[in-house]
């Protein structure tokens, strides 16, 4: 079972309630920082990430000699990533998608390939024994997708060897990268706060995922204010409202002291553990019965 | 000679567009005649690379010089290596004004970028030769 946390809207909770699962969750998992840009699940779960691996993407280099010109590599490439405004094409690596479209095109062998530095893939365990794995994007760089399918693929040889659920931390946001983060998820969670930001934002979210056809669910963090917006809206769209978590200055006290929301009090662990459970019977596949 | 003008519109009489790669038009003005011939703005839409594209056609169309508002750092670099001479700065008067300006001598080439890249490796921060210290000309 792959659960996605994700928000539209930054910093309405998606670290706070993705590490707090994390720490209840009733079966092994496995946590994700997908928010390749500025990962810290790894610090609330206080996990030693032990494995650092360098990430590359295949881009074209020219050799001069070889290249006679002809700019067939240029009209394969859909990013402008080569200019023909000389005898040979030049190249713009930080456009390039790494499509390998350009190297089959050329007809003289003159496009070599080349690598550029995403970033690291992280893996490590939290204290007891939680796998947690991460992304680092390199400062510069701007895809952030290459990298998270990168993060992936280590994920799922880890999960071959040793089966468990997989809790996502999603970017906030409703591009490119969020779209990464929650594209096999069987539960997309949208965290979100009782605000016109929070309103708003959810409601971006929600229009560019529902186009995966991934199931989703909202959480209301901070609530307690004026969640009838939210609320209208998710009935509206049909999506559960699973927890509302009050808004509380421990849970912020607590969050800036690196702790997890469980550590926060009972009532809070309790939220928690009653959402880990509505989590998993909701994302459970119709037919399949969840384990204990 | 051959030169580029970046307008709002397609004639000479239109304002001088301040981008260049998402420009509105490209006039193509043959000096010696003074006769002005639009050109398709090839990737005005494109998701990355509108002005690489840009300089790629003024190369095929065989210009020599380009006025415009602000080229961004990736297209100074293609513009540069095209060996096309660039005239920033040049927003807020007709594309006439400006051709009238550059045949009287009274323009002065700048070919480091005045615009921040829009694009991914673009955004690093205004390059040499920004706004502030450009030359207006």
């Amino acid at each position: 079972m792959i659960i996605a946390v994700a928000s539209g809207k930054g910093g309405t909770g998606k670290t706070t309630v993705a590490a707090g699962l994390a720490r209840v969750w009733p079966r092994p998992v496995v946590a994700v920082d997908f928010d390749v840009e500025a990962p810290n699940l790894d610090l609330f779960l206080n996990a030693t990430m032990t494995r650092e691996i360098q990430a590359t993407l295949p881009v074209p280099r020219i050799d001069p000699a070889l290249c006679t010109g002809c700019g067939a590599c240029r009209d394969a490439c859909a990013f402008n990533a080569l200019a023909m405004v000389g005898p040979v094409p030049m190249l713009f690596p930080e456009l390039c998608h790494a499509c390998g479209g350009c190297l089959l095109r050329c007809p003289t062998g003159a496009l070599v390939e080349d690598q550029r530095l995403l970033g690291e893939v992280l893996e490590g365990r939290t204290p007891r024994g939680g796998r947690v794995f991460a992304g680092r994007l390199r400062i510069g760089e701007a895809h952030a997708p290459p990298l998270m399918r990168k993060v992936r693929v280590a994920l799922r040889a880890s999960l071959a060897q040793e089966p468990a659920d997989v809790l996502i931390d999603a970017p906030p946001g409703a591009s490119c990268p969020a779209l990464e983060a929650v594209r096999d998820a069987d539960l997309v969670v949208l965290v979100t706060e009782p605000t016109p930001f929070g309103l708003h934002d959810l409601r971006l979210a929600w229009g560019a995922m529902k186009g995966l056809g991934r199931r989703m669910a909202v959480v209301i963090n901070r609530a307690g204010f004026d969640d009838q917006g939210v609320r209208t809206f998710c009935a509206e769209a049909g999506l559960p409202v699973l927890a509302a978590l009050p808004f509380d200055r421990d849970v912020a006290e607590a969050y800036a002291r690196g702790r997890t929301l469980d550590e926060v009090g009972p009532e809070h662990a309790g939220r928690l553990r009653a959402l880990a459970q509505a989590i998993t019977a909701l994302a459970t596949p119709s037919g399949e019965t969840a384990h204990a | 000679m051959k030169l580029a003008i970046t307008t709002m519109g397609t004639t000479l009489d239109d304002a001088v567009d301040p981008r260049f790669g998402r420009a509105t038009g490209l006039l193509i003005v043959d000096t010696t005649t003074g006769a002005a011939t639009p050109l398709a703005v090839p990737a005005a839409h494109a998701v990355q690379g509108a002005g690489l594209a840009a300089a790629e056609a003024l190369v095929k169309a065989g210009a020599k010089a380009l006025l415009t508002g602000a080229v961004g750092p990736k297209a100074a670099r293609a513009l540069e290596a095209a060996g096309i001479a660039v005239y920033q700065g040049l927003e807020g008067q007709s594309a006439r004004a400006a051709l009238e300006r550059f045949n009287a001598g009274a323009l002065t080439p700048e070919n480091a970028p005045r615009a921040m890249g829009h694009a991914p490796g673009g955004a690093i921060g205004h390059a040499p030769g920004g706004a502030i210290a450009g030359h207006e000309g």
